[in-house]
């Protein structure tokens, strides 16, 4: 068995086995992730928009051991990992990390917020560090606001949205 | 002594993740590419494990299954044999979590295990054997020379 504490770590060699298969593969994968993910998320996102997002990743903060925070407004849902888990699990490892490691999480998250009718900022802030943050709101134009404040700040290259990007490889 | 130690909750819907990625890797890539991530995952991720069994060592293979077995609440036994160690799941809580999960308790799960149990005794003096004795359970051994 492959223990769910240890999960990161295996999820870590798939991302580098996978990446080395060609440059479009990790992007097919994230999206057969997506869809698992369905099962856990997409009607409570879809029915109850942010208050529902708060709620999951709020039942994640506890099961998954998570130093973040989830913030909910009438028109924005975000949460802001301090030190995520599941990098540093994948950074404090014998295998070493995928730098690719941290964009698995906007690869699932962001078709799913887009099939729940939202609009989605990811900002990663830096692959190699475990801190991360998002934000989702109900109308494009705040999340465009947000888009280019967090540009503006961190770079081009961390910031990833549901609206106006391919696909996350 | 273990290099990786968990704390705190257990979050069980990897074990979901986990059985869906065994099938995509296998679906996309082929069979090969399984084993190969497995094999990585067991001799690079538990290089400790891996190397101290090259070195006649069972104990942390032993406080790994005990720890992380206990951790999501299986019912197991840990065995030490003249000749090497034997672990007795007679309730596994990956194949019973994908139950609940609304999933078949898929064994692919048991042969991604057996992969991983051979990968770490590869180079060892230990041969890695798993058997099946149940849907929810199964025997793993690893035991100097060639399995009986």
């Amino acid at each position: 068995m492959i223990p769910s504490d240890q999960f990161v770590r295996f999820y870590n060699e798939v991302f580098k086995f996978i990446d080395a298969q060609g440059p479009e593969e990790l992007g097919k994968y994230y999206a057969r992730v997506s869809k698992n993910q369905e099962y856990h998320c997409l009607k409570l996102f879809t029915e109850e928009k942010l208050a529902g997002m708060y709620k999951y990743w709020e039942h994640i903060r506890i099961e998954e051991n998570c130093d973040m925070v989830n913030r909910l407004s009438d028109d924005c849902y975000s949460f802001e990992f301090f030190s995520c888990p599941s990098l540093s699990k994948a950074v404090d490892n014998d295998a070493g990390p995928c730098p690719k490691y941290c964009n698995h999480c906007p690869g699932w998250v962001l078709p799913l917020m887009t099939k729940a009718g939202v609009f989605a900022v990811y900002n990663l802030i830096d692959r190699r560090t475990p801190r991360c943050e998002m934000f989702v709101y109900l109308t494009r134009d705040k999340a465009e606001a947000k888009r280019a404040e967090l540009t503006a700040k961190y770079g081009d290259d961390v910031i990833l949205t549901n609206y106006d990007r391919e696909s996350v490889r | 002594m273990l290099r990786y130690r968990s704390e705190g909750e257990v979050h069980k819907d990897f074990h979901g993740l986990t059985c869906a990625t065994l099938h995509y890797l296998i679906d996309n890539y082929g069979e090969d590419a399984m084993k190969t991530v497995v094999r990585n995952t067991a001799q690079q991720v538990y290089r400790t494990m891996h190397e101290a069994l090259k070195n006649g060592d069972t104990a942390e293979l032993e406080e790994y299954w005990a720890y992380y077995l206990g951790r999501e609440c299986g019912k197991f036994a840990v065995e030490k044999l003249p000749d090497g160690v034997k672990l007795t799941v007679t309730d596994c809580p990956a194949l019973r979590h994908l139950v609940k999960l609304e999933q078949q308790p898929d064994h692919i799960m048991c042969e991604a295990t057996r992969i991983f149990n051979e990968a770490l005794a590869e180079g060892s003096p230990y041969t890695a054997e798993l058997k099946s004795t149940g849907t929810f359970s199964c025997e793993q051994i690893l035991r100097k020379g060639a399995v009986k």
